[in-house]
């Protein structure tokens, strides 16, 4: 399907160009901030890939991560990349192997988000592979499916990374903003 | 919030709304009643069963669900069992190894001795491999057997290290059946691993000795060196955490209004007697025996290393294990409630059992004296060793303090480090530190964390644990 392919390349290039810079907000930045450095209006199905914009939240013993998109997949798939910037730590992954996500589970968007975090770090604590891209094919309460794009964990290059050990329902939400949406979890590191 | 003061160390928060007893708080002057911690002591107060008081320690900081800090008896019968009373990183813990080493002879070779301590118990993220990987076999064991199984191979001490642990270093009841495949991929090759955030391993010199004769029966000197190891249950501990909130939080309405009105998604529970909390409490038993048998394991690895590095014999060293504390777990205890004994299921997050003296479950060793009680502080300052009381168990069902608690999120630290080497500082103060990442040494600095004395201070007088020792850091490897 040579069309199918060539819509598919050019949604690609549209996210890659989309790329934010710099990428991580400061946490007391205003959300307007993080907005602006987001951009597009795009529908579910596109890829994006490290760095996209994020905000690190702050919690006593642990830390948060918030993503906005045009978009409540642009929103997940941009948490999905917040994690993995904050596994590697600002290196740089080198996405080797893609393979489908599915998280099932969840009353709400909010939990459907924890629930497919919670399926990348599981890769993460077992595989020791980073997400270094993502593509939120479907996206429901209770269930979503992502096309992720691996990276091998590197201690040397990924040295200051965060060592997550889990995503908590603690704050999590999902929820509409002006322009979009706006997802956020704490993290238990 | 409102508050009462009830002595100069405790303020009460008065029951309402769906509380089911009162909250209390362990402070030495008024809590900010802004403090969301506090808030999380109230949601804590609802918790279907619970007796007497939600606790808080001085170190209370805000958590998920409980705070961290809290103490929660829950009728046996009758009371919920909580995952998030428990926490992710199911039975983290310290152990104290005293050694007849003088401090001076490992100030000397304080780099080498960190070094090798580095080199043999691996630490940060995905930390693996200090041992061969699990079998399915071997892990069922451990699961079952706790630090027993990592004694039984000959990581240990001394022979007599098992007597040394809170339970002997076992939970009874734990089913290893019931650790998911996944729980135990995520462990398998952990065993003898420190993990990263506020876990490390410091090799301390007793600084200061409170109190001789408690000293004395713990067998600290000093200017004396002793090791210490806080870790917990690694990535097997935080799926099985995971999978119970999972499990637990879409089904809270069926057992009852009590249980659908919770204040806090994050304090999903069920009746302990039920399937769901039969469940939990089986899995929840085997990760405890996990995090036991990995502490085990590196009491090894360190003793070892701690040889090595000195060139020096087994018996030069002299080690021991003082003994070994959880302080995210949940036990079934018997306790005194209003003059009759009651079984109860004690949740202790962030907290450390602390028996009294005379206690038939202290080891026979200490049982004149009470139960050590092991509070490290942050990698710059100190630690102290306490010892339990009777006002513990009359109280707070036997619990104390269980270390500094934070005072700047990771993200504030990260922000108060820059432009500053805090490898350079820590090592102008005399003490060596190695970590994988600057990062890590950022956010577990000093400025981070509440100064552990002032906790102490709070414990102490209010006759929850008696000061015994103080260990100050000399070298520390940390994730």
């Amino acid at each position: 399907m040579p069309g199918a392919s060539t819509a598919a390349t050019a949604r690609r290039e549209r996210a890659r160009v989309r790329r934010g810079s710099p990428a991580r907000a400061a946490a007391d930045d205003p959300p307007e901030a993080l907005a602006a450095r987001g951009g597009g209006a795009d529908d579910g199905g596109v890829r994006y890939e490290l760095p996209q914009p994020y905000q690190e939240l702050s919690h006593t013993a642990d830390t948060g991560i918030a993503a906005e998109g045009a978009t409540r997949e642009e929103a997940l798939a941009r948490l999905v990349l917040a994690l993995g910037a904050l596994l590697a730590g600002g290196g740089s992954v080198t996405s080797d192997a893609e393979e489908t996500v599915v998280a099932a589970g969840g009353a709400d968007l909010a939990q459907t988000a924890v629930a497919a975090l919670r399926e990348v770090l599981f890769r993460f604590a077992t595989r020791h592979v980073v997400p270094g891209a993502c593509e939120v094919l479907r996206l429901s309460p209770g269930r979503a499916e992502l096309r992720v794009a691996f990276g091998r964990f590197d201690p040397a290059r990924h040295r200051e990374g965060a060592d997550v050990k889990a995503v908590t329902y603690h704050r999590a939400r999902f929820e509409p903003v002006p322009g979009g949406w706006r997802a956020q979890v704490i993290l238990d590191v | 919030m409102k508050l009462r003061r009830i002595h100069d160390w405790l303020w009460e928060i008065p029951r309402e709304g769906g509380m089911k007893v009162p909250g209390r708080v362990y402070s030495d002057g008024p809590p900010a009643p802004d403090d969301p911690a506090l808030a999380q002591v109230a949601n804590v107060a609802h918790l279907p069963g619970i007796v007497k008081w939600s606790l808080a320690m001085p170190d209370i900081h805000w958590g998920y669900g409980f705070p961290i800090g809290g103490v929660a008896a829950v009728d046996l019968e009758r009371g919920a069992i909580s995952p998030g009373g428990v926490g992710y990183d199911i039975n983290c813990g310290v152990r104290v190894i005293s050694t007849r080493l003088e401090a001076e002879r490992v100030l000397e070779r304080r780099h080498e001795v960190t070094a090798e301590l580095y080199r043999a118990i691996p630490t940060g993220v995905g930390a693996s491999a200090a041992i061969p990987r699990l079998s399915p076999r071997e892990m069922d064991e451990v699961l079952s057997r706790g630090a027993r199984w990592g004694a039984s191979r000959g990581y240990a001490a001394a022979s007599d290290d098992l007597d040394h642990c809170e339970e002997g270093g076992c939970l009874a009841g734990a089913d290893p059946s019931l650790v998911s495949e996944r729980a135990r991929q995520r462990g398998a090759d952990q065993v003898g691993t420190l993990g990263s955030g506020n876990h490390f391993l410091e090799v301390d010199r007793v600084a200061e000795v409170y109190d001789e004769a408690v000293a004395a029966a713990y067998g600290l000197r000093q200017g004396e060196v002793a090791i210490q190891i806080h870790s917990g249950s690694r990535g097997l501990g935080y799926q099985v955490c995971d999978e119970a909130l999972a499990d637990l939080t879409p089904q809270m309405a069926r057992y009852g209004p009590d249980y659908a009105a919770l204040p806090d998604p994050q304090l999903a529970c069920a009746p302990i007697e039920s399937p769901a909390g039969r469940r939990y409490l089986g899995a929840m038993q085997a990760a405890a025996n996990f995090a036991w048998a990995n502490r085990q394991v590196m009491t090894g690895l360190a003793v070892q290393a701690l040889c090595r590095s000195l060139g020096a014999s087994d018996g030069d060293v002299g080690a021991r294990l003082l003994y070994d504390v959880c302080h995210n777990v949940a036990k079934v205890e018997e306790h005194v409630v209003d003059g009759r004994p009651r079984r109860l299921l004690v949740h202790r997050k962030g907290a450390t059992r602390a028996f009294g003296p005379g206690d038939p479950r202290v080891p026979a060793a200490y049982r004149a004296v009470g139960q050590p009680v092991l509070i490290p502080g942050d990698m710059g300052r100190y630690s102290y060793v306490l010892a339990g009381t009777a006002t513990a168990m009359e109280e707070t069902f036997g619990s104390s303090c269980h270390g500094a608690g934070r005072l700047l999120s990771r993200h504030q630290a990260m922000k108060l480090a820059r432009g500053r080497s805090i490898h350079r500082e820590l090592l102008d103060r005399g003490i060596e530190v190695i970590s994988r990442g600057k990062k890590t040494l950022a956010e577990e600095m000093s400025d981070a964390y509440k100064d552990v004395a002032r906790v102490v201070g709070v414990v102490a007088s209010a006759g929850l644990s008696r000061r015994v020792a103080r260990l100050d850091p000399m070298g520390v490897i940390k994730g």
